[in-house]
C-alpha cells in the first residue's frame, strides 16, 4: 500500500479500531440479531401452520419467499434507523470533544475524513448483515426465492445505508452540536420512510383522476428505501402496483422503482460527498466563496 | 523574506463582520528560536496561530511557515506545523501508543517510523510507563504532554503552541517548561502563547506583544523587559498589622501607589524590577515585626499593555 493512500485511511482506521472496541458493538450486533430473528420466529411459525395438512412444494415456496421479504424488509428497516446513529455525530462529535482542529491540521485531505467516517459506518452496516446472513439462509429451506434476489435486497439495504450515511455526515458537517445533527438526520430518514409515501397519495389525492399518470404518483417513493426494496424483491408478485413491478408496458423506459431509485441514490451520494468534503474545511459555503472573490482583488 | 524565517507574518487582518479581531499584524520568527506572543485575553493570539495553523483564513495579509504560504499551500504548510490549540480533547477508547500512531499516519509518517519516534517522544515527555494507558486516564497535565507529543509526531519545523500552560498545575507548569526548552535544543522554532508574562519570560528568547488585534512591541525578551521599564507589581500576604505594612512600604523609596487591603490580609504596591531592592523591602518588613505568610513581585502586565499603547498612540 503506498504512503498515501495509508494515510487517507488513517481516519478509517481509527475509527473502525475504536468503534469495535469495547461492549458496545457485541451488544449492538447481539440485539440486531434478536430483533431479526424474533420477527423470522415469527413469521416462520406463522408459515409453519399451513403445513399442518402436509407438505406442498408450492405453499412451501410462497412461505419461504414471505419470509424473506418480511426478513429482508425489517432489515432494511433496523439499517436505515441505525444509521443516522452512528453517522450524525461523525464531523459535529469531533467538534464537541474538540479534536476536529487536530484532524483537519492533519494531512488527509477533507474528503478522506469524511470517507473515512462513512466507510467506517456503512463497515458495521456490513458487519450486522454478515453476522444476519445464516438467519436469510433459513428460507432456501422452503425455496421460492433465489440466492439473486437475497444478494439484491442486501444491495439495496447498503446503498440505502450509504445514501443515508452521506447524508448524515454531511448534516453532521453542516450543524455544529452532535446531537442536532443526529436528531435532523433521523429526521431525514423519516421523511423518507414516511413522508415520501404521504406525499404520494396527496400527489394522487390532488391530481385529476382521469389524468393523473401512476408514475407520477409515485414519484416521490423513489426516495423511498422499503419502497425501493419492494419494488426489486416483491415486484413478480405485484405487478399492479405502479413502477413496482418489471413492467414491460413502456413506463418510464423500462425502467423500473428501484433502478431510478439506486440511479438517484448515485446521484444524492456523490452530491452530499463533495458538499461535506467542500464545507468541512471552509465552513459555510458562501462565505468562503466571497472570501475567494475578496482575496483575488486584493492580489491584483 | 520568507524563507528565512520559520514564521513570518504579514499585516494581517482578521474581521469577522464588523468585528476587527486582527488589525495589520506582522512579526517573524527565527529558526530555533522561542517566540513568546503575549496578549490579553480577546487580543487576537488565537485567530492569529489559527490562521498560521491553516484552520482560518485571513480576510488580508499573507503568512508563511517554513517558507511556505498557509493560504496558497496550505497542505504542504501543515507539514512542517505542529499545532496545538488552547482547548483540545482527546478520543476514548485509544491507548497513548494507539492515539499517536493515529497522528503518525495522518501525517504521513511511514509505518516503519512509528515505533522508534513514538518511544523517542514519549521518553521526551517522560510519558515512557504510560505508552499503553488509555488515553482519558492520564491526568491533565500528562494530556498537555501527550499534545506535546502528538505536535512532535511528524517531525515538524514549527510548534504553534496556544497558551499551553493554562490549567496546569505549578509543578506541570515547571514539567511543561523543561520540555520546551528541551524541544528548542532540537532545533524547532516555537511559538508560545500567553497572557502570563512571567510563564514566558525565563523561556522565551523573542517577545511580542499583541493588544486589540495590533503588535505593540516585538523582538529579544531583554530589549522589550528593558522597554517597559522598572515596573511590578509587589504582593505581601500578610496574617495582621496590615495597616502597619502599608506605613511602612509608604516610607520606603522606589515603591509607590501602595493598597491595604486589611480583610484579606493582602498589601500591593508597585515597584522596581530590581531583585535586591525587593529583597531590601521585604526584610524591612520582616524586622518591623510584619508576619509576611508571602511576598512576591509579578510583571503587570495591564500597566505593561497600558505603557506601550500609550506608546503607540502617541507616535
Amino acid at each position: 500500500m503506498t504512503q498515501a493512500m495509508l494515510l487517507n485511511l488513517a481516519v478509517f482506521a481509527k475509527e473502525l479500531r475504536t468503534r469495535m472496541r469495547g461492549l458496545r458493538a457485541a451488544v449492538v450486533v447481539t440485539v440486531y440479531l434478536l430483533l431479526l430473528s424474533g420477527v423470522g420466529g415469527i413469521m416462520l411459525y406463522i408459515q409453519l401452520q399451513q403445513f399442518r395438512s402436509g407438505f406442498n412444494p408450492v405453499t412451501a415456496a410462497e412461505a419461504g419467499f414471505q419470509i424473506f421479504a418480511t426478513l429482508s424488509l425489517f432489515q432494511l428497516l433496523l439499517v436505515v434507523f441505525i444509521v443516522p446513529g452512528l453517522t450524525g455525530a461523525a464531523i459535529a462529535g469531533e467538534r464537541d470533544r474538540q479534536t476536529l482542529d487536530l484532524l483537519l491540521s492533519t494531512q488527509v485531505s477533507a474528503l478522506w475524513i469524511v470517507l473515512g467516517k462513512i466507510l467506517a459506518s456503512l463497515s458495521y452496516v456490513v458487519l450486522l448483515m454478515v453476522a444476519a446472513l445464516p438467519l436469510f439462509s433459513l428460507v432456501f429451506l422452503f425455496g421460492g426465492v433465489s440466492p439473486e434476489q437475497v444478494a439484491l435486497a442486501f444491495v439495496i439495504s447498503l446503498v440505502s445505508a450509504l445514501t443515508l450515511g452521506v447524508i448524515g455526515v454531511f448534516l453532521s458537517v453542516l450543524i455544529r452540536r452532535g446531537p442536532t445533527a443526529t436528531v435532523v438526520a433521523y429526521g431525514v430518514t423519516f421523511v423518507m420512510l414516511i413522508g415520501t409515501p404521504l406525499l404520494s397519495i396527496f400527489i394522487g389525492m390532488a391530481s385529476d383522476s382521469s389524468t393523473g399518470t401512476p408514475v407520477q404518483v409515485s414519484v416521490p417513493l423513489v426516495l423511498n428505501p422499503l419502497a425501493a426494496l419492494a419494488s426489486a424483491t416483491l415486484g413478480s408478485v405485484m405487478p399492479d402496483l405502479p413502477l413496482m413491478g418489471t413492467s414491460r408496458s413502456g413506463t418510464s423506459g423500462g425502467l423500473v422503482l428501484w433502478h431510478i431509485s439506486l440511479i438517484v441514490d448515485a446521484v444524492l451520494i456523490l452530491v452530499f460527498l463533495s458538499l461535506a468534503a467542500a464545507m468541512l474545511r471552509s465552513g459555510a459555503p458562501r462565505f468562503s466563496m466571497l472570501r475567494r472573490r475578496r482575496l483575488a482583488k486584493g492580489e491584483q | 523574506m520568507s524563507s528565512e524565517s520559520a514564521i513570518a507574518v504579514e499585516g494581517l487582518v482578521k474581521r469577522y463582520g464588523r468585528l476587527t479581531a486582527l488589525d495589520g499584524v506582522s512579526f517573524s520568527v527565527p529558526r530555533g528560536s522561542i517566540f513568546g506572543f503575549l496578549g490579553p485575553n480577546g487580543a487576537g493570539k488565537t485567530t492569529t496561530l489559527r490562521i498560521l495553523a491553516t484552520l482560518l483564513p485571513p480576510t488580508e495579509g499573507h503568512a508563511w511557515v517554513a517558507g511556505e504560504d498557509v493560504t496558497r499551500h496550505p497542505a504542504r504548510a501543515r507539514s512542517h506545523i505542529g499545532y496545538m490549540p488552547d482547548f483540545f480533547g482527546v478520543y476514548d477508547d485509544l491507548t497513548v501508543r494507539e492515539y499517536l500512531e493515529f497522528y503518525a499516519q495522518a501525517h504521513g509518517v511511514p509505518r516503519s517510523r512509528w515505533r522508534k519516534t513514538i518511544a523517542d517522544l514519549l521518553e521526551l515527555v517522560d510519558l515512557g510507563d504510560k505508552r499503553d494507558a488509555f488515553v482519558e486516564t492520564l491526568s491533565r497535565g500528562m494530556k498537555q504532554r501527550l499534545g506535546l507529543t502528538r505536535c512532535l509526531v511528524h517531525d515538524p519545523e514549527v510548534l504553534l503552541l496556544d497558551e499551553p500552560a493554562s490549567g496546569l498545575d505549578p509543578r506541570a507548569r515547571v514539567e511543561m517548561r523543561e520540555v520546551l526548552k528541551e524541544i528548542a535544543r532540537m532545533g524547532k522554532a516555537v511559538l508560545i502563547s500567553s497572557h502570563i508574562l512571567p510563564e514566558l519570560e525565563d523561556l522565551s528568547t523573542e517577545v511580542g506583544i499583541i493588544h486589540r488585534g495590533r503588535m505593540v512591541a516585538s523582538g529579544p525578551v531583554d530589549s522589550i523587559l528593558a522597554q517597559v521599564g522598572g515596573s511590578r507589581v509587589l504582593e505581601a500576604r500578610i496574617l495582621d498589622k496590615a495597616e502597619q505594612a502599608g506605613i511602612i512600604l509608604e516610607a520606603l523609596p522606589g515603591v509607590r501607589d501602595v493598597t491595604v487591603l486589611p480583610q484579606e490580609g493582602l498589601v500591593r504596591a508597585a515597584c522596581s524590577v530590581d531583585s535586591a531592592e525587593q529583597a531590601d523591602i521585604l526584610r524591612t518588613l520582616v524586622e518591623a515585626g510584619v508576619p509576611v505568610v508571602s511576598f512576591n513581585a509579578v510583571q503587570d502586565l495591564e500597566e505593561l499593555f497600558m505603557a506601550l499603547t500609550e506608546e503607540e498612540d502617541e507616535s
